[in-house]
């Protein structure tokens, strides 16, 4: 039977660690510019928002799934638009550092997992153990949302309009 | 153009101050045209002073507003949207920016100050100013100038009417929440602005009150930073014309007067005091206080369709337990980020349902939670502290607010609540909240900051007299929420108000 040391599984979790934080030092450091017609966000970012699509507005339930409504590229508009300097660099930041945090468990970036495995660690992100990490994903969670949301063939499936035209219901 | 050491009567912005520096005289010069602001505006200019007020963001028209999250995030709401508070959880804290102040975001709700709370400011926080009898008509001249009402039925529809039923069915006191909306047609997105322009916001009603009193120029796009000072005495504050567009720092403005007023809200106004030196921190940015909520959504056999008709239309009395129900709406995407079901399809097929659901809240009355606003060096730093018997009356709040739900005949009930997916049954209310819920397993918003400019009898106790006048400071007074003394446990913008008439009408006197 193979039997792990507690030397050894301390030495490879801090291995893992380390490579989880050179990786997303790294990442940090080189910050590619922004994709081709996006003004903010880069291609390692605008991945990490498509995988979170992949697992939040998955095809199936409205007419056009977060890819198909083009979340990516309106996430970049939405942090674009609402976002000073310091608080888009947080957002990217938190992206960076959602798309390398799995290495140390999964030995895979956060796009390289199965939609399983990323609600696996969404869970855990969402969870209450560290209020910063949850804090961070609310606030990505809102960005995503935002240009979902208003997608008209969303808008209109779930026949949200505002009520001031009077007597919606 | 507005031209160098040219008072005008009127609205200004950015658009008219072309590039020269801005530099201003008056009698009174207020900074933050928020709630405070501009009652205090109006309680000064009905007195006949010239009066200028200052304000960072810029003017607004029901014509402007959208139902677009991005827009109000980026335009009208405080910080972007990215005000929060961190301590024993995070929370975010909206908060309104423009000449209106929160009230552009606000929901109208108007409560006067309860008695008990204005006694306990008088009697064990010295503020004698604070007598009943005089605050009584104060508040009706709040009433009066916000043309509060209850709105009729046909705009309060079905969010609210449902909850209604269910509160009815339990017995519980409630009723129709008397709103400064008298020609509100139930848009159901007060937090992005009113587009009807049904709501009579700060900006729509008391500062065209002191507009029609007399001088009053209202400068907006001006962020006021600095102050200089001669012996006791403010001489002139000091700051930059604001960018709308970029937020970016223009022209510098420089505005001279007699009496100064900060009126920059519970966040703004300790900071101007801290970082000019007007106050020490003892006091100053201390005891801030809030209105700690949690929300729950509920699904109905029937079609709600909770985003049509008054924001926040009905609430039930919990008074005497430290809290209030409140129902309230939003709009998709805000619904989307507080659901606690399985991210992915079961989350999304809610969404798509949305229709079926209505949703409220609780709001406490906090009692022993505790926090502070302070400069750091990475800007300002909010913390906030939930005390125990605060959270457990959150988790009773929001038991109450599925109990409701459930009498009125909801099929499943979603709290925010981390960690719960849903209450299907009304005998699992308890266990699935149980008391020993902590902090961070709820889902908080942090309502109505107050407190951190506290109002008293003495300078070893407090910041500001019982006049609004900052201890050590001939000229300068504070007249917003953060002179309150201790959380309200109701809606503070008719005793905000109530407040800044009262200390302009002492400055006047």
């Amino acid at each position: 039977m193979l039997t792990v040391s507690r030397r050894a599984a301390v030495l490879a979790a801090l291995g893992s660690v380390a490579l989880a934080g050179a990786g997303g030092l790294g990442s940090a450091l080189y910050l590619e510019g922004p994709a081709q017609g996006m003004t903010i966000l880069n291609r390692e970012e605008l991945s990490v928002i498509a995988a979170l699509c992949e697992v939040w507005f998955p095809a199936g339930v409205f007419p056009v799934d977060g890819i198909e409504a083009g979340v990516p590229a309106g996430c970049d508009r939405v942090v674009q638009d609402i976002m000073g300097e310091v608080q888009r660099a947080g957002f990217r930041y938190v992206l960076r550092t959602l798309e390398w945090s799995t290495i140390a468990r999964w030995g895979r970036r956060f796009t390289e997992l199965t939609i399983d495995e990323r609600m696996v660690v969404l869970g855990r992100w969402g969870s209450a153990d560290v209020v910063p990490r949850r804090a961070a994903m609310d606030a990505v969670r809102i960005v995503v949302a935002i240009p979902y949301f208003r997608h008209p063939e969303v808008v209109q499936t779930i026949g949200w309009r505002t009520g001031c035209s009077g007597g919606a219901t | 153009m507005t031209t160098a050491s040219q008072f005008q009567t009127g609205r200004h912005g950015s658009e008219h101050y072309g590039d020269a520096p801005l530099s201003l005289h008056a009698d009174v010069v207020i900074i933050g045209a928020g709630a405070g602001g501009c009652a205090a505006a109006a309680a000064c200019a009905e007195r006949g002073a010239k009066v200028i007020v200052l304000e960072e963001g810029r003017h607004w028209n029901p014509a402007d507003f959208k139902a677009d999250t991005a827009f109000a995030l980026s335009n009208l709401w405080q910080a972007r949207g990215a005000r929060a508070l961190r301590g024993n959880t995070v929370m975010p804290m909206p908060g309104g920016r423009g000449v209106g102040g929160s009230t552009l975001i606000n929901s109208a709700i108007c409560f006067r100050c309860p008695d008990s709370v204005l006694d306990e400011w008088r009697e064990e926080h010295g503020c004698h100013t604070v007598q009943n009898d005089v605050f009584s008509d104060y508040f009706d001249r709040v009433w009066s100038t916000l043309m509060v009402t209850i709105n009729p039925m046909e705009v309060q529809r079905t969010n609210n009417l449902i909850f209604r039923e269910g509160a009815e069915k339990l017995g519980l006191k409630g009723g129709f929440l008397p709103r400064s909306a008298p020609a509100c047609v139930g848009c159901g997105i007060c937090q992005y602005g009113c587009p009807s322009g049904g709501k009579w916001s700060a900006d729509r009603s008391f500062l065209v009150v002191a507009e029609n009193s007399g001088d009053v120029g209202v400068y907006a796009d001006c962020r006021i930073r600095g102050v200089e000072t001669e012996g006791g005495r403010i001489v002139a504050v000091t700051g930059n014309v604001m960018d709308p567009i970029t937020q970016k720092p223009k022209q510098a403005v420089r505005v001279t007067g007699d009496q100064f007023i900060c009126s920059g809200g519970p966040v703004g106004s300790p900071l101007f005091l801290l970082a000019n030196g007007l106050a020490d921190d003892t006091h100053c940015g201390a005891h801030l206080v809030v209105h700690p909520t949690v929300g729950a959504m509920a699904r109905f056999e029937q079609e709600i369709r909770p985003w049509s008709g008054v924001t926040q239309g009905y609430w039930v009395d919990c008074w005497e337990e430290g809290f209030l129900l409140q129902t309230f709406t939003c709009t998709p995407d805000q619904y989307f980020s507080t659901l606690q079901t399985a991210p992915g399809r079961e989350t999304l097929e809610i969404m798509r349902d949305l229709k079926h659901y209505a949703s409220a809240g609780t709001l406490v009355h906090d009692e022993d939670s505790e926090g502070r606003v302070r400069h750091t060096p990475a800007g300002p730093d909010l913390s906030y502290f939930l005390g125990d018997g605060d959270r457990q009356r959150l988790i009773a709040g929001l038991r109450k607010t599925a109990e409701v739900f459930f009498a009125a005949g909801a099929k499943r009930v979603h709290p925010m609540r981390l960690g719960l997916e849903s209450i299907d049954r009304p005998e699992d209310i308890e266990s699935g909240l149980p008391m020993d819920l902590s902090p961070r397993q709820m889902f908080l918003y942090a309502s109505h900051p107050m407190g951190t400019c506290r109002m008293g009898a003495s300078p070893e106790t407090s910041v500001v007299d019982p006049t609004g006048k900052v201890w050590g400071w001939d000229n300068l007074r504070v007249a917003d929420a953060s002179i309150f003394p201790t959380s309200l446990g109701v809606n503070p913008q008719v005793t905000t108000m109530a407040m800044a008439l009262m200390i302009g009408h002492d400055l006047m006197s």
